[in-house]
């Protein structure tokens, strides 16, 4: 009886698969936010460490990480060991070191770029005005419509990119990576499901399998609400117009190219009306 | 008379000297216990109680041999918070010493009768703190008074190092 315990035992010992214990702090080895405010910052912060918390794999459907400390524990933590950074230190490195000091196995570096809330849209807008500029009032970013968009009205984002890296603070190696994101910040339920969406796909990308024990775990997409279906759009078109004003400028350069050349062949008759840029056709 | 006046010079240089070189006040620091708890020394010593605190890991072996003596100590001195911090990735001569899994340090350690509470069992995952308090072999312990200081460290614990650290405990 005592065999077929201790056998039991074992095996729990051997199947038992820990979970990791990751940390996450965008600020912990440089400044990885921009244009966004701190209640945002902190929304997101929230978002990632509950997606990160709630990513279940395999067939017991085990929680992957543990989410070390947040926030003021993690600052708490850095503080008991009078932590000070090593100077010089690379991105890889600094999150090693940070997550040596913390006893936590994976560091999460989290990017969050804000929208650029540029003077060009606050400038230019029919909102603004000098006493604004003055003020240096918020800046207002505009929907396709021309309207205010409800949530950069009042000097918060209403879309940031983001992207995450996790790092192996035993190694200091990247374990997997996840690009620029765009999320939309209007509907929280939405946002969250992108953030989640953003959590498995690390998950996923785990080709050396550090992290991932088991097959890879399917996402639950959800439609994107009106708001968010907007800025998306938008974000679609200017991508567009940026992509149609590149093969502007490629259209017009060979243009310019074939009449410079037809012009150089005239053999110095009346102009065409080409540019001569120099080019000498044999 | 000059040999008195003599005396009382030396008696004042050595009280200066002594006034001068307070003893060494202890690192603070953040560890997981066993239990999977933050543990953080600065809030240990808030209780106001004594600290004696031991380095070991499993491939140490005057480490595992010192454990019973330091589990008699733990239970004839009650008034001190004893606690033991396993060290895992230890390097030496560029070689990193690996830790088995907890599950296995915990087994080892019952085996010899350790009594420890899994709060009292410290986990110093990448040998932060073993490099804070410059340990260069293992074991090493120490004992720190409630205010913080370091009042003495002890190498090998065998029969006759028991019995200092008793009388060190004694004169606390």
């Amino acid at each position: 009886m005592k065999r077929y315990f201790i056998f039991i035992l074992f095996l729990g010992v051997l199947f038992a698969q820990s979970t990791f214990k990751v940390a996450l702090d965008p600020n912990a080895t440089g400044k990885n936010t921009s244009n966004i405010d701190s209640a945002t910052e902190k929304a997101l912060r929230d978002a990632m460490e509950n997606a990160l918390v709630n990513l279940k794999a395999g067939r017991k459907n085990k929680r992957v990480f543990t989410v070390a400390a947040r926030g003021d524990d993690l600052k708490k933590q850095l503080e008991e060991q009078n932590f000070q950074l090593t100077s010089g230190c690379t991105p890889r490195e600094c999150a090693a070191e940070i997550g040596k000091i913390l006893n936590i196995d994976y560091m999460l570096i989290p990017t969050m770029r804000g929208e650029d809330l540029s003077e060009r849209s606050f400038l230019n807008s029919p909102a603004a005005n000098v006493n604004d500029v003055r003020k240096k009032a918020p800046p207002i970013t505009f929907t396709a419509k021309g309207d205010p968009t409800p949530s950069s009205a009042n000097g918060k984002p209403s879309k940031v990119f983001v992207s995450f890296k996790l790092i192996d603070v035993q190694t200091g190696e990247l374990v997997g990576s996840v690009g620029d994101k765009l999320i939309p910040l209007c509907n929280v339920q939405y946002r969250n499901n992108l953030i989640n969406g953003m959590i498995i796909d690390l998950y996923n990308s785990d080709q050396e399998e550090l992290i991932r024990t088991a097959k890879e775990v399917k996402k639950i997409k959800l439609k994107p609400p009106p708001c968010a279906k907007e800025i998306l759009s938008l974000e679609e078109l200017e991508e567009e117009k940026s992509s149609n004003n590149m093969l502007l400028i490629t259209v017009g350069l060979l243009l310019l190219v074939v009449a410079a050349a037809g012009g150089g062949g005239g053999g110095g008759g009346a102009p065409t009306g080409g540019v001569d840029i120099g080019i000498d056709i044999p | 008379m000059k040999n008195f006046q003599m005396r009382y010079l030396i008696i004042s240089i050595l009280f200066l000297l002594s006034a001068s070189y307070p003893q060494q006040k202890v690192d603070s620091f953040f560890v997981y216990d066993f239990d999977d708890k933050p543990f953080y020394l600065s809030e240990e010593l808030k209780k106001d109680k004594p600290i004696f605190l031991n380095f070991f890991a499993t491939w140490c072996g005057p480490c595992l041999k010192e454990l019973p003596l330091i589990e008699e100590l733990k239970n004839n001195n009650p008034e001190i918070s004893f606690f033991i911090i396993h060290v895992d990735n230890l390097s030496q001569n560029n070689i990193l010493l690996e830790e088995p899994s907890r599950e296995k340090v915990l087994a080892i350690l019952r085996d010899r009768s350790i009594t420890f509470k899994e709060t009292n069992l410290l986990y110093d995952k990448y040998a932060v703190i073993a490099k804070k308090y410059s340990i260069k072999n293992l074991p090493q312990s120490f004992l720190i008074s409630q205010s913080g200081q370091i009042l003495s460290d002890y190498k090998i614990i065998d029969s006759n190092t028991k019995n200092k650290i008793q009388k060190d405990i004694d004169r606390l």
